[in-house]
């Protein structure tokens, strides 16, 4: 047993991707284009018809916290009044916007700021604050939430109701958009937007899929890098492109059963955001025990809801007002308990996530609810996903030995 | 009616207590809720009487049964809610009504469903996205379904009738609370403003019909003593944020001679601070009348300057400071105080922060201490501001 082998080749692509990505952005804007910062549960499409260049603070902050520089944009914020409980992806990403400090080269200055309601919160007190600091437009859409009943998940389908005031509001930011852009909406490119992003999530589905596999030819750790198109340039025929050399790779490696763990003995499904500034301590940590995490469901949070076909604007209020963190914690319950036995797994594991009170909260329920479906055992990660303060190495390998020798 | 201070302060001191005593004198059914944004007529109409939540004392906090469910990093005013669950205070209540209104409370709905199945659950979703054009559409039905939820729990499922009749009791009550406020500022040094917070505490859970006449009784007291004033009081602040039921907090300005000229919180201002609309059906106006409310730091108004309701307002009640007392892990509003401050700031304003981790004595100790250091230092200030 050791650390992952075999180089999967589709990071190399990604590079790429992400780089076009990043530099386009900047060079669009500075070409007079517009530029929007988007929440990733925000329905992107609504933006490209318009020729607005979508780019995400979120993904963004994931990378400053792998490359550790976090900390010191959160401090600046915090320098202002900022709480140290605030979200840390918020925090940092407004230390960026402050500061302009980023390991990639920063975000282009936005004409727009693009924020759902169906992530959390706080997207809408984090879009406020760069509001006003950029002084700048905020377009909001607004999912009303799904809560359990009382005993049982909620209905997959959406109230009726809630569907109406998402579309109506979709329609109100295709009415801003037309007043930035002083471009008509056009139904038709809508139409192509949407089946690209159809396109992509159905391979994104694939290739997490091939999880399925033992040995699995990739962990969770990959699809957290991997994940980054579908949330970034979704729409695109570029993403589509992309996804389907992943999906050509993972098969491959999959038909000769190539597993990305040496000496695959144990399999896990992760709950919540991954902890981004110790992804790479914790796949070797794991991989060297020969346990494959082969699944979560973070990323398959960008694989689970087809956007239907139809009237564009009901399938996206549909779609967008649905998806796993919008939905009560019986159903994430489900989901986590779904992934379990689809995969095939031993246990889970749930990162409490200090910055993600939505994801977080209820989770040692959900852990139970789980449990009691699929049998299998779990254990709770105290972390956060940005911030390092709460991160204690003895105190969370320790805890992850224990749980996996109790698997004997 | 003589203001029966004692009274009312005994409902402000303990509102749970004395929603277990009237389940049991008048058989009305008590529906518990967390949330100011709780649709108050549609309770009345159905028969209910409203209560909210307890915030979390020092025992809830240590070693308590909520931490089974929730992380330590959790809303406080969540953990006291589910604790409150937890150890029996709410048995007697017939349902628990959850409006949705930040993350911590969404959630904490399906977690009090699984950890407290003995008490009913009810939801409503209040729309963030107040501006958009589809939102009281949408509240409507939404008010229409808690009417129907409400109903089953009940027995009485209120209708147009009911519903308007509701709706004029609670006019009578936010007409009552508004004169009261609006004698805030003659009160200076005559009426503690624990007397203000035990008449928003009562009228949050005593029935329109007797806590409108309370709210005017308050207001006669202090023009009966209005006539007698020797000296106005120097300090004064505002008070801003969520709920904040802590008898204490509001001891601890009189006992340090600062009055509280105004308020904008869950347990204040925000009770009445919007006309009950007339014309159209009840549900319609109910729907409009939650629409039109303050907006408060979870609901997105397009077009609103964050700080600038505040400062008109702190300006109206001719105050220098504002205080901004939060429960510990309340995200809304901890995302608001550095804009709100700068804002004030600007203006020539000062801001407190106040950070309640609830249960510890707020008029003496660590708090006590910041207040007093905080008004003592822009007493000096405001000599040489002149």
């Amino acid at each position: 047993m050791g650390k992952p082998v075999d180089r999967i080749r589709a990071f190399d692509l990604l590079k790429g991707v992400m780089k076009r990505h990043y530099t386009w952005a900047k060079v669009y804007g500075k070409l007079g284009g517009k530029v929007a910062w988007v929440t990733s549960g925000a329905p992107v499409e609504l933006l490209l018809p318009f020729g607005i260049y979508p780019v995400y603070p979120e993904s963004h902050g994931a990378i400053c916290a792998a490359r550790r520089m976090s900390p010191e944009l959160m401090e600046v914020v915090e320098k202002r009044g900022y709480s140290q409980d605030l979200c840390a992806y918020a925090l940092s990403d407004i230390g960026h916007a402050i500061t302009g400090k980023s390991p990639v080269g920063g975000l282009p200055r936005p004409d727009l700021l693009f924020c759902c309601t169906n992530i959390c919160g706080t997207v809408l007190k984090w879009y406020q604050a760069l509001a006003e600091h950029f002084r700048v437009p905020l377009v909001m859409v607004d999912t009303p939430f799904i809560p359990d009943e009382t005993t049982c998940a909620a209905p997959v389908a959406v109230p009726p109701h809630s569907v109406t005031f998402v579309k109506k509001q979709l329609g109100e930011a295709v009415e801003s958009f037309e007043r930035i852009t002083r471009k008509s909406y056009s139904e038709r490119k809508l139409r192509k937007v949407l089946d690209r992003s159809r396109e992509a999530m159905n391979l994104w589905k694939a290739v997490l899929e091939t999880g399925k596999h033992h040995p699995a030819p990739m962990t969770c750790f990959d699809a957290f890098i991997l994940l980054n198109p579908i949330v970034t340039v979704r729409g695109t025929s570029g993403c589509v492109r992309f996804y389907r050399k992943v999906l050509d790779e993972m098969n491959r490696r999959a038909a000769v059963k190539k597993g990305r763990v040496p000496d695959e003995r144990l399999r896990l499904v992760w709950d919540n955001i991954p902890v981004w500034y110790k992804m790479k301590d914790l796949s070797t940590f794991f991989s060297e025990r020969g346990v494959c995490l082969v699944a979560d469901t973070y990323t398959n949070a960008w694989a689970d809801n087809e956007i239907r076909e139809g009237e564009p604007l009901d399938a996206m209020a549909e779609i967008y007002t649905g998806i796993f963190l919008n939905r009560g914690l019986r159903s994430r319950a489900d989901v986590l308990a779904r992934l379990v036995r689809k995969y095939e797994a031993d246990g889970m594991i749930l990162h409490s996530n200090r910055s993600c009170k939505p994801y977080s909260f209820g989770q040692y329920d959900a852990l139970r609810l789980a449990h009691e479906s699929t049998g299998k055992p779990g254990f709770i990660l105290e972390a956060d996903h940005v911030s390092p303060r709460h991160w204690d190495d003895k105190r969370v390998f320790n805890g992850l030995q224990t749980f996996l020798e109790s698997f004997g | 009616m003589v203001f029966d201070r004692d009274r009312v302060k005994g409902i402000a001191a303990d509102p749970i207590a004395h929603a277990r005593v009237a389940r049991e004198q008048t058989g009305r059914p008590v529906i518990a809720t967390l949330s100011s944004w709780a649709p108050h007529e549609v309770i009345e109409a159905a028969g209910g009487t409203e209560v909210r939540l307890p915030a979390p004392d020092g025992g809830a906090m240590q070693g308590n049964r909520a931490r089974a469910h929730l992380q330590a990093a959790s809303c406080f005013l969540c953990q006291g809610a589910l604790e409150a669950g937890l150890d029996g205070s709410l048995d007697f209540v017939d349902a628990v009504l959850f409006v949705q209104t930040c993350d911590a409370q969404q959630n904490l709905s399906d977690i009090f469903k699984i950890a407290v199945p003995s008490i009913p659950v009810l939801d409503m979703y209040m729309p963030v996205n107040r501006t958009s054009r589809g939102a009281a559409a949408y509240l409507e039905k939404e008010i229409e379904r808690v009417c129907r939820d409400l109903g089953a729990i009940t027995g009485k499922t209120p209708g147009p009738d009911e519903l308007g009749s509701a709706l004029d009791a609670r006019r009578e009550q936010v007409d009552a609370l508004s004169a009261l406020y609006g004698s805030r500022i003659e009160a200076d040094g005559l009426v503690p403003a624990m007397d203000f917070y035990s008449v928003c505490v009562a009228s949050s859970c005593l029935p329109p019909s007797q806590a409108a006449p309370i709210a005017r009784s308050l207001v006669e007291d202090i023009r009966s003593k209005a006539a007698v004033r020797e000296c106005p009081v120097e300090r004064s602040c505002m008070l801003v944020g969520s709920t904040l039921p802590y008898p204490g907090l509001y001891e601890l300005f009189d006992r340090i001679g600062v009055a509280v000229r105004d308020d904008d919180l869950s347990l204040g201002r925000r009770l009445f601070d919007h006309p009950v609309p007339a014309g159209g059906s009840p549900v319609e106006r109910i729907a409009r009348g939650m629409l039109d409310r303050s907006s408060g730091a979870t609901k997105f108004d397009d077009g609103l300057v964050r700080g600038s309701g505040l400062l008109r307002a702190a300006r109206r009640a001719g105050v220098k400071h504002v205080v901004m007392p939060v429960l510990k892990f309340c995200d809304p509003w901890a995302w608001d105080f550095p804009a709100v401050r700068d804002r004030l700031e600007a203006a020539g304003m000062g801001m407190l922060l106040l950070e309640l981790a609830g249960g510890e004595d707020l008029a003496a100790g660590t708090i006590r201490n910041r207040v007093e250091a905080y008004f003592e230092m822009g007493s000096v200030g405001d000599l040489f501001d002149g």
